[in-house]
């Protein structure tokens, strides 16, 4: 249940919020008109018409430097990041520059070296009286299979792990974090002009754009994409998964009972968890969604955390069924900028899930402070401050 | 088991005989380039879009109202499906599909 305040915010009765604080406004008018560092942004709220705007980029419009995350990041980076910030047709050049690295979930020699770093972490937590899952658990599994997907020694994940949960946001400083990753970046680059290897820096020295090499300020973007994306998205998921768990044992003693289910069980806590609430688009031409008025160069949302609780399309959207099939949610977005580390997610989360069936019988949990995201308009629950829980070994 | 033929977008032929399972899983399985089914079949990555040849359009059915959200409208093309949305069946013995250019 919930109530709303003169400023038209959603209220939980409980003072927590919902997984979904969209819904109402969903279901009425499709769109909410939320303030973001003190602007107006218009989110779109319904399935049909997140994947409709979503594959409109000539009206919605990814060509916008620091303006595609909400909230927009100009005090954090100096670049800008590739290949999301532009539109087809350069997109899509772009794109294919750095798609070989995002399919390696794909090759087998991958696959065994995520297992491997994940079981060693599993053995480590529940090897423990206790271990807090956020930065503990899930931020190392983040950071070591990023080495492996780039092909770089997993010893710099250390580093990495160091940057926190997020490389602009887990902190007070976010300027100097922005910082610390590009004087990161830059020293990995140099390295590779001078060392050239086949990991993802020496990739980036070495690609051609349109019959060019790429400039500094491009590797860099492409760089600093790969570190900034799929960080707290990542972490979030492992930590939502592990705390839905714990508060479900039976649904792990399903999966446990029916590992054919692993894949469905995956793309349903994508959906459920949505660990990326929304992005950001910029309108170029003064256009018009759901009856809201944008002006030229204002911005827009997609809500994908919206959109995949839709119950025009998804049956009783607050179930997690481990077997939901059709399942055709959003949360890795939709249309040419779909999430390049989608591949790599999804290979991680599987493992994940596996491995908790094979190794953990039961997870308690000791003490849970979950992260809310606090905008003008919404509060919702996004995964964990920190997780501390017990992991109860099998057998 | 039916036999299905995959023509790729640079114009490979790639024949399953015996295939099993859905069309995605068929072309995953033989590595037919240009169909990913990074979902396994959930239906929400649109990594395994294929076009029906116009003879086999009424045996394979339509396109379904999943599969134009998840395809895109503007990529949408006569006969096209998510080779995860077909179940191959005897009836589909000799299907032939087309791997559009991504």
């Amino acid at each position: 249940m919930c109530r709303r305040d003169n400023s038209d915010k959603i209220i939980m009765d409980n003072n927590l919020p919902a997984d979904d604080p969209f819904r109402e406004k969903r279901t009425a008018e499709g769109i909410l008109e939320a303030i973001f560092q003190g602007k107006k942004i218009p989110m779109i709220l319904g399935f049909k018409d997140v994947r409709a705007a979503a594959a409109d980029w000539k009206t919605f419009s990814n060509n916008a430097p620091f303006r595609v995350p909400i909230p927009s990041e100009e005090g954090v980076r100096s670049v800008r990041q590739l290949p999301i910030e532009t539109d087809p047709p350069e997109h899509t050049d772009y794109r294919k520059i750095v798609e070989p690295f995002f399919r390696r979930p794909k090759e087998p020699e991958m696959v065994e070296k995520v297992e491997a770093l994940i079981s060693a972490l599993l053995q480590q937590a529940s090897s423990k009286a206790f271990v807090e899952i956020v930065r503990e658990f899930a931020l190392p599994i983040q950071s070591r299979a990023l080495t492996c997907l780039l092909r770089v020694p997993e010893k710099e994940a250390e580093e990495w792990i160091s940057w926190g949960i997020h490389v602009f946001r887990d902190g007070n400083d976010g300027t100097a974090k922005g910082a610390t990753l590009e004087r990161y970046i830059h020293r990995q680059l140099d390295r590779a002009t001078q060392n050239p290897s086949d990991d993802f820096f020496s990739a980036l020295t070495q690609a051609q754009y349109q019959g060019r090499a790429l400039t500094r300020d491009e590797m860099v973007g492409f760089a600093n994409l790969t570190f900034a994306g799929g960080r707290d998205t990542i972490i979030q998921t492992i930590a939502s998964i592990i705390g839905y768990f714990g508060e479900h044992q039976e649904q792990l003693e399903t999966l446990r009972s029916k590992p054919d289910l692993i894949n469905t069980a995956a793309e349903e806590f994508f959906r459920f968890i949505s660990p990326l609430t929304h992005i950001g688009r910029v309108c170029p031409h003064a256009t018009e969604v759901k009856g809201v008025a944008v002006q030229a160069d204002q911005r827009i949302s997609l809500c994908w955390a919206s959109a995949n609780r839709d119950a025009s399309i998804f049956e009783s959207p607050d179930d997690l069924r481990l077997s939901r099939k059709p399942n055709p949610h959003i949360a890795f977005g939709s249309g040419a900028h779909n999430c390049l580390g989608a591949a790599h997610a999804r290979l991680l989360t599987r493992i994940l899930l596996s491995q908790l069936c094979e190794r953990v019988d039961r997870i308690k949990i000791l003490d849970a402070k979950k992260h809310i995201e606090r905008e003008s308009h919404y509060e919702r629950h996004l995964g964990y401050d920190s997780l501390v829980i017990q992991m109860v070994r099998r057998g | 088991m039916p036999k299905v033929t995959f023509i790729t977008a640079d114009g490979e032929q790639v024949v399953v005989k015996n295939a099993q399972g859905t069309l995605m899983e068929a072309a995953v399985e033989h590595k037919v380039e240009g169909i990913v089914g990074d979902c396994s079949g959930v239906g929400s990555c649109g990594t395994c879009h294929v076009c029906i040849v116009p003879e086999w359009m009424d045996c394979a059915g339509p396109t379904s109202e999943l599969e134009r959200d998840v395809i895109g409208q503007q990529y949408i093309m006569p006969g096209s499906r998510l080779a995860c949305q077909i179940n191959l069946t005897e009836k589909l013995d000799g299907l032939v599909v087309h791997v559009p250019p991504r």
